[in-house]
């Protein structure tokens, strides 16, 4: 074995404990030795300087690119199992959220009785898109119509009042069901 | 401890095989269907795979298709995969694969099938040819890394391989040659000349770089 060899495995932790402590010896009488093992070391030191910039986290695209190039084959998925379980759960739990609003906009039906003939046609169904009451009175005054007004769980209504030049919007809400105005 | 996070040393093979350990036990659970543990892999390997793959292919682009590429063979080999090597092993032996054939491919050739065409060296030519000239006084430490980067980007990539396996990961022999498919003795002899090259770019500040005066000519 050459001694550069012999050397380099030594910098490289390769060599048995018989073979490390012969380059030790070597080392302590041989400044060439020595100059040559430092010599490795600070390649090591340097390369590694050269790459502290640390490399980006792939994490997220590499699950992507695995979930859509392998979506039905590959490992059994654990989660998978689940949502066999969860998708049921998740039917009746939105049955019961479609009742529950129902339930709602049927009470804010009966509970709101505004008086003025100019009220705003509106629709509490819930599947309709709903409006907030900026948007509502900005929507108003550039002329769009109105589908729907969606006040939430609170109780309200929309009043046209109008007045000597021009018509003012109200938004009328309750802030609590018990408060009637 | 993180394997994306290692300090790089050169003799790290005990923390390593504290990794590897931590690794067949997500492997296990991730052949079991734990989409979690493969994502620990995922976060654990993929930055390194990078470094991999970018010092194989010097594009930052290409290198983070190979690893994608190289994590989906991955996920969809885990049921075959029985631990006969390490993980991180079987992973940059894909990344390695892949980029070589990436370099292959039919754009690349023209730039890079001179670099992939590894010369013969002499059996046995391990001398190890020190940089002559004068070191340079001063020279800073940026300059330095500048060079040694240059020195970098020169090498062709099984050069480059080599050199990242060991002194970023601290890879054994037996592992780079695992991961390369090549003989302990080839990934000696790159290694060896990656190392002369790196250090001839460096002869002109030899004392800066190395701390130590140039050594002379071994002609034992």
């Amino acid at each position: 074995v050459r001694r550069d060899d012999r050397w380099m495995r030594f910098h490289d932790g390769e060599l048995d404990a018989e073979g490390e402590a012969a380059v030790r010896d070597e080392l302590r009488r041989d400044s060439r030795a020595r100059a040559q093992v430092e010599a490795l070391r600070r390649i090591g030191d340097l390369v590694r300087e050269a790459h502290q910039t640390a490399p980006p986290d792939l994490t997220e695209q590499i699950l992507a690119r695995v979930a859509t190039s392998n979506p039905m084959r590959g490992l059994p998925s654990r989660t998978g199992r689940g949502r066999r379980v969860v998708k049921p759960a998740l039917g009746l739990g939105a049955l019961a959220l479609a009742a529950a609003v129902a339930l709602l906009v049927a009470e804010q039906r009966r509970e709101v009785r505004p008086d003025s003939d100019d009220l705003l046609a509106y629709d509490l169904t819930p599947a309709m898109p709903s409006v907030s009451a900026v948007a509502l009175y900005e929507a108003v005054q550039t002329g769009v119509s109105i589908q729907s007004v969606d006040f939430g769980p609170t109780p309200g209504a929309i009043f046209m009042v109008s007045g000597a030049e021009q018509e003012t919007m109200v938004v009328w809400t309750l802030e609590d069901t018990n408060d009637k105005g | 401890m993180a394997v994306n996070s290692g300090d790089g040393k050169a003799s790290n093979r005990v923390a390593r095989e504290a990794d590897s350990e931590v690794d067949r036990e997500l492997i296990e659970r991730a052949k079991s269907g734990d989409q979690n543990a493969f994502r620990k892999l995922v976060e654990r390997h993929n930055r390194r795979a990078f470094v991999l793959a970018l010092a194989l292919v010097r594009d930052d682009e290409d290198a983070r298709e190979i690893v994608q590429e190289a994590f989906i063979r991955v996920h969809r080999g885990l049921p075959q995969f029985h631990g006969g090597s390490s993980f991180f092993t079987w992973l940059y032996r894909i990344v390695h694969n892949l980029s070589i054939d990436f370099i292959r491919r039919p754009a690349r050739r023209e730039l890079d099938a001179d670099l992939l065409r590894e010369p013969e060296e002499a059996p046995g030519d391990w001398s190890l040819e020190l940089p002559e000239g004068n070191p340079l006084d001063g020279i800073q430490r940026s300059e330095l890394q500048q060079r040694i980067r240059a020195a970098l980007e020169e090498l062709p990539p099984y050069h480059r391989g080599v050199i990242v396996m060991r002194e970023l990961y601290g890879m054994s022999y037996e592992e780079m040659a695992e991961s390369m498919g090549v003989s302990k003795g080839t990934i000696m002899s790159r290694l060896f000349h990656a190392r002369k090259k790196l250090q001839k770019s460096l002869a002109s500040c030899y004392e800066e770089a190395f701390g130590v005066k140039a050594p002379e000519e071994d002609q034992a």
